[in-house]
């Protein structure tokens, strides 16, 4: 298990725990991003602090920092 | 009062263009998130009565995290009016998420299916769907099917079954008294202390009930809503695989290699497209229209009123005000045509993508790159770009440092002065002052950020836009708009500035006329004026004086030097070369002083142009400052040049760089005294940054 954050480009994870300052989390869960989801990396930016994220059929651009929280497998 | 209808919805849903085609108003549009930061409101009639309709900024649910979040859900729980929830049908599922918030609050809504470039394959069973959630729901386009909104009708009858399989028994007892049992237990599990802050709990309590709560009571009523989303959408859509925003497109302008040289080309052609071929060609024909107005008019003055004051004050104010502005004309038109197809496109997202770390580093946002750019081209007509920016401080920030880059105007000063005593050498200097407005740009962009105008961080997860035909109806209409707002607002400023230099420039302090200038108000400026300039190398009169009249426009400091040395022409090597002769009134004693004015010309107000614009688009207090800015940087700039350039012709390359070393390691010394004496944060948290609270 390790944080999205260290995720490579391209490959599917299975979000296993969602932590992290509540206002980000409960934005996450709203979102779709919880446990039990599959979310996958599309592109990080060229200094890696925004990743773009494809989760439930659609994307989303996330600063990396808050990714750190996510943890999948 | 009238009554009011709420459009909701989530960002980039369309509710801006549903809200314009219904009320016919046009506000703009975008393909990008937050667009609509403000509430707007305006009469329509459905079915013969009268409403009122509010547009709110896009949200996920009404628990917000930003600002304009806030501005909504405070609109929709202050009051008890019924909502329109627009969803987008690409991306159902999100859409349906607030929908449910919505229902849980025991609002009426009415749900409109947004079917604006629906994508194939992509099915819906309306009834099915109005069965489910409880909710009138309507399919509409609102560029094809518009009158379908006539549908619309307000209810709810949903009897939020799916939420019977969470536990609220911890919970329950508190809310025993409470008539909307479930509505509570929501919030409570969803930890919104606001919700019952406002329901005049107090802080005790909450917390109290908020301590009965399982860990993860907020995961828990996300997979419920998510779960029957899910059911939803398996038993009243057709199933399809394609994931919203993603692209092929993508693996190329994204591409870790080729994103730059992709941004760059599109960039470039729009630049050359804009500046030079069609925008000029556009200027021209403008510009000679506008003198077959002008000319018989000019002609007529002058033979009625011979050389007098009032024929210079239409010919050389009046007309030439106009003309600039319409000379500027199609470049507003394209930069924003451009603008629009990049935007509606949603390239511009991935735009803001690629350069948002890099330009966050220096306070700017990744939307700043446009118009930074097309800053090299025109100042003024770049700095209205800024408009489209979704952060305050981000758009002021960058409006204010966009005239650093070095606009096509000033490329004439830097041949003809630059040329004169530089040479074949001049093209590094051209170089240098390209790359040291870039830099200045950068530096004063990071002291607004950690002084006036601190970015607030609060777009951290956004909503990645899909690639879209643009609309060419949408985009006439925001050429439209901006065309208006520039020739209106923008025209009558810039003309106004025009009469008021040329009445300094053609009146004495005693308010004589003088027509050839001499003794006006701005050559005895220029004189007073010269004096302060002698740090900076140059305090001879007629140089500080083309600078004065440079406010007008760029192009006017190389008419003013031709003026002052005599030289009837408009050709560089003409006015070069009088730069040169020992007669020339314009004096540079040293090549110093000639590389100090040209970056002083470089840094400066660039016109009177791109002022009128500023107060239009930040306001004049930070036009003030922006001003203030400009002179100042261009003064110590000017002078740090000078002094260095002055010290290397009277010693030399070696003693100037020993010396430059020498104050080099002098700072590189404070910095690593700094940073052993810094104190290291006890707290060993993850993620941990400068502006940590714990330290």
């Amino acid at each position: 298990m390790h944080s999205l954050k260290e995720g490579k480009v391209n490959k599917s994870y299975k979000i296993v725990e969602v932590k992290g300052e509540e206002k980000v989390v409960r934005r996450f869960f709203e979102l779709g991003i919880f446990a039990g989801e599959n979310i996958v990396i599309l592109n990080k930016s060229p200094l890696k602090k925004v990743f773009l994220v494809e989760i439930r059929g659609y994307v989303l651009s996330i600063k990396s920092a808050l990714l750190g929280g996510v943890m999948v497998a | 009062m009238m009554e009011e209808i709420l459009l909701v919805g989530n960002p980039n849903a369309g509710k801006t263009t549903f809200y314009n085609s219904l009320v016919n108003a046009n506000e703009h549009v975008g393909n990008w998130h937050g667009v609509t930061v403000e509430e707007k409101k305006k009469e329509f009639t459905l079915n013969g009565e009268k409403f009122m309709l509010v547009d709110t900024p896009g949200i996920y649910s009404l628990s917000p995290l930003s600002f304009e979040e806030e501005v909504s859900v405070k609109l929709i729980e202050n009051s008890n009016s019924k909502i329109i929830n627009i969803c987008d049908l690409n991306n159902l599922q999100r859409n349906l998420y607030l929908t449910l918030c919505l229902i849980e609050s025991e609002r009426d809504i009415c749900v409109v299916l947004n079917e604006i470039d629906k994508r194939q394959k992509y099915k819906v069973n309306r009834e099915k769907l109005e069965e489910f959630l409880g909710v009138k729901v309507i399919e509409l386009n609102a560029e094809k099917n518009f009158e379908e909104y006539k549908n619309m009708a307000f209810y709810n009858k949903n009897s939020l079954n799916y939420l019977k399989k969470v536990n609220f028994s911890c919970i329950l007892p508190y809310f025993s008294n409470v008539e909307n049992k479930k509505l509570f237990c929501v919030k409570a599990f969803e930890r919104d202390k606001s919700f019952f802050l406002r329901h005049k709990y107090k802080e005790e309590e909450i917390e109290k009930i908020f301590s009965s709560l399982p860990q993860n009571s907020m995961e828990i009523i996300a997979k419920a809503r998510y779960d029957f989303i899910d059911e939803i959408i398996n038993s009243s859509c057709l199933k399809n695989d394609f994931v919203y925003g993603k692209s092929k497109l993508d693996k190329i302008l994204l591409n870790k290699f080729l994103a730059f040289p992709c941004f760059l080309v599109i960039l470039a052609i729009i630049f050359y497209l804009t500046f030079f071929s069609l925008g000029a060609l556009l200027s021209d024909a403008l510009s000679s229209l506008l003198s077959l107005i002008t000319t018989p008019i000019s002609n007529f003055l002058l033979e009625h009123l011979g050389d007098s004051f009032i024929y210079h004050l239409f010919s050389d104010a009046i007309f030439c005000g106009v003309a600039t502005v319409l000379s500027f004309l199609p470049q507003v038109v394209l930069l924003f045509f451009f603008l629009s197809v990049l935007e509606d496109s949603g390239y511009l997202s991935r735009v803001a993508f690629i350069f948002e770390d890099i330009l966050g580093k220096v306070g700017l946002s990744g939307k700043s790159v446009y118009t930074l750019l097309m800053g090299f081209g025109c100042s003024t007509t770049a700095i209205m770009t800024a408009r489209n920016m979704d952060n305050k401080n981000s758009k002021i920030k960058t409006a204010l440092v966009c005239p650093y880059m070095s606009c096509s105007a000033k490329i004439p000063i830097y041949a003809v002065v630059g040329g004169a005593f530089f040479g074949a050498n001049n093209i590094f200097v051209v170089i240098g002052l390209y790359l040291l407005g870039v830099v200045v740009a950068i530096t004063i962009s990071k002291l607004l950020d950690i002084t006036l105008l601190k970015s607030d961080n609060q777009t951290f997860i956004l909503e990645f836009p899909p690639y879209r035909h643009m609309s060419l109806k949408r985009t006439g209409k925001v050429l439209l708009e901006n065309s208006k707002h520039f020739l209106v607002k923008v025209g009558s400023i810039m003309i106004f500035m025009n009469v008021i230099v040329f009445l300094l420039s053609s009146f004495s302090f005693s308010f004589s006329y003088c027509p050839d200038g001499t003794g006006s108000m701005l050559q005895t400026i220029g004189k007073f004026l010269a004096p302060i300039f002698a740090p900076l190398g140059f305090d001879n009169w007629a140089v500080v004086s083309a600078l004065l009249a440079g406010l007008v426009a760029k192009e006017v400091v190389v008419s003013s030097i031709a003026m002052f040395n005599g030289i009837d022409s408009s050709a560089t090597r003409l006015i070069s070369e009088s730069l040169l002769l020992p007669t020339s009134v314009v004096y540079f004693s040293s090549n110093a002083s000639v590389l100090s004015f040209l970056v002083f010309s470089l840094l400066y107000v660039p016109c009177i142009a791109s002022v009128s614009m500023l107060i239009q688009e930040v306001g004049k207090k930070w036009t003030i400052i922006g001003v203030l800015i400009e002179l100042v940087t261009a003064y110590v700039i000017s002078f740090i040049v000078f002094n260095i350039a002055f010290a290397i012709e009277i010693f030399g390359w070696s003693a100037v760089l020993v010396l430059l070393a020498i104050i080099f390691i002098l700072i590189s010394l404070v910095f690593i005294y700094k940073f052993i004496k810094r104190k290291k944060c006890p707290y060993n948290c993850e993620n941990c940054h400068k502006k940590c609270s714990k330290k």
